[in-house]
């Protein structure tokens, strides 16, 4: 379980259930932490993605991770369109 | 025509007056039967009417592509469009494929990559501080689909009465089932009588379209030619009951 989240993280509105709704403090904590990991490694990819925009910077090759990351950061806001 | 119960006495003077002065240049009074001027509005729906999805949900989806695809170049940094953002913690989870489809696009990407870059921000920083990262605000874009949904709806109430309206109703696909329903309440007896009917007529047509759909598919009748209207029945039908 822990793998999996390390991997892919929660959405935001599943992390809003597991804080409201679970009762028990460990799993709380251990999910903060990944969350709060995922969220950072995001962040730079769409920082990376956005400065790279930036003409004094165009020559740097955009990878296919920052071309994702809009579309990351909005499924994790929302919540994957299943 | 126009909404006129919300109008203050001034305003409505007004587009009196202009009703005058249009039908002196265009030469169509108003007669006893209604007012014969129609403006943009009008147009626009019989345009879209020859589209192959419901009006209203037609309106709905191409007004939220244009909001935004304006939005995320443009208002970037006006305050009246990030702000709620900011509190609604981005788009719903129904609207945000709106968002996706402008990510699409080199220009409103960067757009998107702003927005969203700071909404990042404030989870994070909710999340190591009070560990709520719940929305406080509804998603703007919701409130903007009831506007034009009323606006739309209203529109079509006005005009379903109309003769040369409902020769271009007749030949089109005609509201989902969710829309009819609300149009039937907004409009008026004679132009509510015409929606139901015409409404009644086209899922007859539909549903004799699906029983060609399947029998078709049975290998007795496999060798016939299927029509386009019956290839695509099926479509139509989920469109008819759920909307597009």
């Amino acid at each position: 379980m822990q793998a999996a989240l390390r991997a892919s993280g929660l959405c935001r509105p599943h992390t809003q259930q597991v804080f409201d709704e679970s009762m028990i403090e460990h799993p709380k904590e251990g999910i903060l932490t990944t969350q709060t990991d995922h969220i950072a490694r995001m962040r730079t990819t769409l920082g990376e993605f956005l400065r790279k925009q930036d003409i004094q910077f165009k020559a740097e090759e955009v990878t296919d991770e920052e071309k994702m990351a809009c579309f990351a950061a909005i499924d994790f806001m929302a919540g994957k369109n299943v | 025509m126009f909404r006129r119960n919300r109008l203050h006495g001034w305003e409505e003077r007004l587009i009196d007056g202009l009703i005058k002065v249009v039908e002196r240049i265009s030469g169509q009074p108003e007669t006893a039967a209604g007012p014969r001027l129609k403006f943009v509005g009008y147009n626009e729906l019989l345009k879209i009417l020859e589209k192959t999805d419901c009006p209203v949900c037609f309106m709905i989806r191409s007004s939220l592509q244009h909001y935004l695809s304006v939005e995320f170049i443009e208002e970037l940094t006006v305050p009246e469009f990030r702000e709620p953002l900011r509190s609604s913690l981005g788009y719903c989870n129904k609207h945000s494929e709106y968002v996706r489809r402008a990510a699409r696009n080199p220009l409103q990407a960067m757009g998107v990559a702003v927005v969203y870059k700071d909404l990042l921000d404030i989870v994070q920083s909710r999340l190591t501080t009070t560990g709520r990262v719940g929305p406080t605000g509804i998603c703007p874009l919701c409130i903007i689909q009831l506007d034009i949904e009323s606006y739309a709806l209203q529109l079509l109430a006005d005009y379903a009465h109309d003769e040369d309206f409902q020769r271009h109703y007749e030949e089109a696909q005609g509201l989902c089932v969710g829309h009819l329903h609300a149009a039937l309440r907004l409009a008026q007896r004679e132009a509510s009588e015409f929606l139901a009917q015409s409404h009644e007529r086209k899922l007859n047509r539909l549903m004799a379209d699906l029983d060609e759909f399947i029998r078709k598919h049975d290998y007795r009748f496999a060798g016939e030619t299927m029509t386009e209207a019956e290839a695509h029945s099926w479509q139509r039908a989920v469109r008819s009951i759920v909307g597009s």
